[in-house]
């Protein structure tokens, strides 16, 4: 099939894949595709339902896997990511899903929606020894079952700017023990360096409200039932205020800021040299050591010394639908997802693999900042699967806009999360009312 | 009076039709009929379909299961349907008068027989056909509350603390009413062709007995232009009951800063899609139109009292 957004970029990417896969096979390198099951002759066409952000990879993936399988048409369908979970419910709930996608929502493996995969991977004898285990068994294995397997270790961790430290003669700070916040705002005022030209100016830290990287039991119970009283206590009114003084204080951009000066992101003005430290994902390795940044990578900040450090870690969780015309065919393009096309993420895109077997192999850390990559494996090292909530960016949803409002000074952290609180339990009560409703 | 005696010609007409008249009619039916499989098949069956689930509790994922009326029972504790009535009210008041009379204002000014009015109606109806989210982001960049130009002229004049505007929740609804200003270009040509078709010589009549401008206003104008202001009111009040594109992108999905841009739409949107809610998605909606439903039925019940018509007798003999 044809992708539309054929640039230069992704005719390189394609001719990388080809070469590459043609590479592998004259090395007689191929083990992992020899150990395939016997292929099907019959054309076969495949279709994958992806959302923004490969771009670079998914010609590259394409292109490699039908040079592996030269009966199976690969076809991939874009969908906005935010449209992506509605589109694929209806898809599902008319019985015509695409054979593959990313697993989005864990609703549609408890409604009997993904097949499991460890039939898939016995056959193949793939070796998921080296795989991330908190990605492994926070985001595809449920109840023992296997449902998804990806191609790289994305995570957002704390970047720093090794330069800025210096001039400002800081420590650099710790790769795997974490900081508290107060450390964090602390850190952010002294590299902060104020211009009357916004465009000139360069801040501390970013500043964000920090449900989405902040361990989740600061703010739900250990079984996730439970959030009042949760969310809403001193530890977590004194991380938004911090979080809120670091924007009001001019040490963090604020989203208006960021909007102004036509940045997308935290990591994107950290890559400006604009910013001395970053919560950000790792996935734009590739960007952020072509800006020339000398940078280092750390844990995430806790609330409280004492508190283990969270990180959110994911991959491209590839998954087939139950529905699948090609289940077979399906299986094949996940197992290679989960060897070659690891190798493929690698080259194309610079991201670290989820198999540190293939990270190795590849010498995936001599490839850029040395220093900062095995930074970057000692932090992921210490990750542990995430908490399951059921809604969780709805039940959260108050606690973003809320902060805009403490950063604004529109309202203190207090009153925010103790308005926010009991508006959050109910959604999440309603929320695991719908989980528990869904039924195979 | 000449509308009159046509719509009654042909009323009188249509109760002999002849053979030819009815073989026309049978291939209007036929030609007609497309439309009709289409409008019952996508329109109608779906909304009563809807009207159905709202009766149930539906995830797509699973069968409806049957909940009666308790859907709509939970709208009375749903503090996310009580935020979005609120805003959803807020900007009804907000936005239809304040529509009707600029855009009447506006028009007014393109009334005037000045050397190059075409180019300034041009001019003046060009922003309603850009399409909202451009109109969206457009406005986002304007009202930036740290560096948008607006606040930039705010503190140039002194005001050290200008509104934060969509980041605010005190003046979110109030900017996106100002965001709909961009677009009364639309209502203000509609106005114009109303004010175009009123008779020339009424005004020569009120000035040969004395009347000023604003009594030509009062006692010519405005009459002769209350079934155009009528059909902008209810045009206006369903539109300010349907908003949802431009508050999705100035707001997000999620109603904004502190739910100020929670509109009742974006909360049937995240109910049903975000939530995966359809069967109280439904419900949301049929409470939506049954209330937009009375408000413009009650409107037009006013209509009688306000509303002129050239062409009833009762009232043409009254004008006469």
């Amino acid at each position: 099939m044809v992708l539309p957004y054929l640039s230069k970029g992704v005719l390189k990417a394609r001719l990388w894949a080809l070469t590459l896969v043609a590479s592998l096979l004259l090395a007689g390198a191929a083990a992992p595709l020899s150990g395939l099951a016997a292929q099907s002759e019959d054309p076969v066409t495949l279709s994958l339902w992806m959302f923004e952000g490969e771009e670079q990879l998914l010609p590259a993936l394409e292109a490699g896997f039908e040079a592996a399988h030269p009966n199976i048409d690969l076809e991939i369908t874009m969908i906005p990511e935010d449209q992506y979970v509605v589109k694929l419910d209806t898809a599902m709930a008319a019985g015509s899903p695409p054979d593959l996608g990313i697993m989005y929502d864990r609703r549609w493996v408890k409604a009997g929606k993904i097949l499991p995969l460890d039939d898939m991977v016995a056959a193949q004898e793939l070796d998921l020894s080296g795989f991330n285990p908190a990605i492994l068994q926070g985001a595809c294995t449920i109840d023992g079952q296997l449902y998804c397997l990806g191609s790289y270790t994305g995570a957002v961790v704390l970047l720093y700017n090794k330069a800025m430290f210096d001039a400002a003669g800081l420590e650099y700070p710790s790769a795997t023990e974490p900081m508290t916040i107060d450390t964090y705002a602390e850190l952010a005022a002294a590299l902060t360096a104020p211009s009357d030209d916004i465009t000139q100016q360069v801040w501390g830290a970013s500043s964000s409200a920090p449900y989405w990287w902040m361990k989740a039991t600061t703010m739900f119970s250990d079984d996730a039932r439970q959030t009042l009283g949760l969310v809403n206590d001193d530890a977590t009114k004194h991380t938004y205020e911090v979080l809120g003084s670091m924007i009001a204080q001019g040490h963090s951009p604020s989203a208006s800021i960021m909007q102004s000066l036509g940045t997308e992101s935290e990591e994107e003005l950290f890559r400006q040299g604009k910013l001395g430290m970053a919560i950000g994902d790792f996935s734009q390795i590739a960007a952020l050591e072509a800006a020339g940044i000398d940078y280092g990578v750390a844990t995430l900040p806790v609330e409280v010394v004492g508190d283990a450090p969270s990180l959110p870690v994911w991959t491209d969780a590839m998954a087939i639908f139950a529905d699948s015309a090609n289940p077979d065919a399906a299986k094949e393009l996940i197992a290679f997802l989960a060897t070659d096309g690891q190798r493929l993420r690698v080259e194309v895109t610079g991201e670290p693999p989820l198999d540190a077997n293939v990270a190795t192999e590849l010498k995936w850390m001599e490839q850029g900042n040395a220093a900062a990559r095995q930074q970057f494996l000692d932090v992921i090292a210490t990750s542990q699967p995430g908490m399951f909530v059921p809604g969780f960016w709805d039940v959260t949803s108050p606690l973003g806009e809320g902060f805009d409002l403490i950063a604004a000074g529109e309202v203190t952290a207090s009153d925010m999360l103790d308005d926010a609180a009991p508006r959050m339990q109910d959604s999440l009560d309603q929320a695991w009312r719908t989980w528990e409703e869904i039924a195979p | 009076m000449h509308a009159f005696r046509t719509t009654r010609g042909a009323g009188s007409h249509a109760g002999r039709l002849g053979r030819n008249a009815r073989a026309e009619e049978r291939a209007a039916f036929l030609c007609l009929l497309p439309w009709l499989i289409g409008l019952v098949l996508f329109t109608g069956g779906p909304i009563l379909a809807s009207l159905a689930l709202s009766l149930t509790n539906w995830s797509l994922l699973a069968s409806p299961r049957w909940l009666g009326l308790d859907n709509y029972v939970e709208m009375a504790t749903d503090w996310n349907f009580w935020q979005s009535v609120k805003v959803t009210l807020r900007y009804v008041v907000m936005s239809v008068p304040l529509y009707l009379v600029a855009g009447l204002g506006l028009a007014l000014v393109l009334n005037l027989k000045i050397r190059g009015i075409g180019i300034f109606r041009t001019l003046f109806f060009l922003p309603s056909v850009l399409p909202g989210v451009a109109t969206a982001v457009l406005f986002v960049t304007l009202l930036n509350p740290d560096l948008g130009a607006v606040n930039w002229f705010l503190r140039g004049i002194g005001i050290e603390n200008p509104p934060r505007w969509f980041s605010s929740p005190t003046w979110a609804v109030p900017s996106v009413v100002l965001v709909g200003l961009w677009g009364i270009g639309g209502g203000a040509i509609i106005y114009l062709a109303g004010l175009q078709n009123i008779n020339p010589q009424l005004y020569e009549a009120a000035a040969i007995d004395g009347a000023g401008p604003f009594r030509r206003f009062r006692d010519v104008t405005l009459p002769m232009l209350t079934p155009t202001l009528f059909f902008v009111l209810i045009t206006s009040l369903i539109g300010a009951f349907q908003v949802f594109d431009i508050a999705f992108v100035l707001g997000g999905s999620r109603g904004g800063v502190g739910d100020s841009l929670l509109f009742y739409l974006i909360n049937v949107w995240n109910e049903a899609f975000r939530n995966g809610r359809l069967g109280y998605g439904s419900a949301l909606s049929w409470v939506l139109i049954v209330v937009a439903a009375f408000a413009i039925l009650a409107l037009f019940r006013t209509a009688d009292r306000w509303v002129y018509y050239e062409t009833d007798p009762g009232k043409t003999e009254d004008a006469t």
